[in-house]
């Protein structure tokens, strides 16, 4: 969906909720996914999935197009309804692949072998919440800065500043455990 | 609440596009906002079951405000004593 196009079903979702169904059909993948990775279990995830839609259906009449994209502002949703199913869990598991930690290995320059990612995900299990969903969204959803701005309502400047403070942290972690 | 990763060389298998397809219901979704959006359809005063909560309450507080109200028992009456320093006694 062109971005021209994207804004023309979001007003016409806006006038006529019955007519959400596009954007609901364009982004329930990428949501689903999205939701999936953190809640591993795919039941759940659907259920969630389709309360962050509700949620973004009731609020689509103050949503206000800045340029930003409309996929973001549904990950926003999303993060919240994940984070109110998190409250309910002492520990969270996130399961990451060799595939979706090569730019984050490429990034703090450590090598992608099988023992050194052992030490990078106990490096990671050290970050608090705030610091985990930047490397999450930059590495493991594989967002823009501006997504991830939107995401986390900052500035794309900040959340670039704040995501490389983060690889810095984690540059100590692993220099600490060397 | 304490965060833990797993990093494995294949990861968890991505959901695939047809089971994508088949967890997707936008009736689903549209039935829920209506729900979420829609007054309810009877006026309190009309649902059978408000109403009679409503009465009880109402009664309540009407029995209630009886019970405070209410007069207390007037004691056996005790003799007055003069207050001016006069003896009414009988001689």
């Amino acid at each position: 969906m062109d971005p021209e196009s994207e804004a023309a079903a979001i007003r016409a979702a806006k006038a006529d909720p019955q007519r959400f169904t596009p954007l609901y059909e364009r982004y329930f993948g990428d949501i689903y996914r999205f939701v999936e990775r953190r809640i591993r279990d795919r039941q759940r995830s659907a259920d969630i999935t389709q309360d962050a839609f509700l949620k973004a259906m009731l609020a689509l009449p103050r949503y206000t197009d800045r340029g930003l994209p409309f996929r973001a502002w549904l990950y926003r949703i999303a993060l919240n309804e994940v984070r109110m199913y998190w409250r309910k869990r002492k520990e969270i598991l996130v399961e990451m692949s060799f595939a979706e930690v090569l730019g984050l290995t490429e990034e703090i320059g450590m090598p992608p072998v099988e023992e050194e990612l052992a030490r990078l995900a106990q490096a990671m299990g050290r970050l608090d919440e705030a610091k985990a969903h930047l490397v999450e969204l930059r590495y493991m959803d594989g967002l823009s800065f501006q997504e991830i701005g939107q995401v986390l309502g900052i500035a794309e400047d900040a959340a670039k500043m704040r995501t490389h403070r983060v690889l810095a942290t984690l540059r100590t972690y692993l220099s600490q455990r060397a | 609440m304490k965060r833990r990763y797993h990093i494995t060389p294949e990861g968890r298998p991505e959901p695939t596009a047809k089971e994508i397809e088949r967890l997707k219901d936008p009736k689903r979704l549209l039935h829920n906002y209506h729900r979420a959006v829609q007054r309810p359809k009877l006026p309190i005063y009309r649902d059978p079951k408000a109403f009679l909560a409503l009465l009880l309450i109402v009664l309540l507080a009407w029995f209630l405000s009886e019970v405070v109200d209410a007069p207390l028992e007037p004691g056996p009456a005790r003799e007055q004593l003069p207050t001016d320093g006069t003896d009414t006694t009988d001689r």
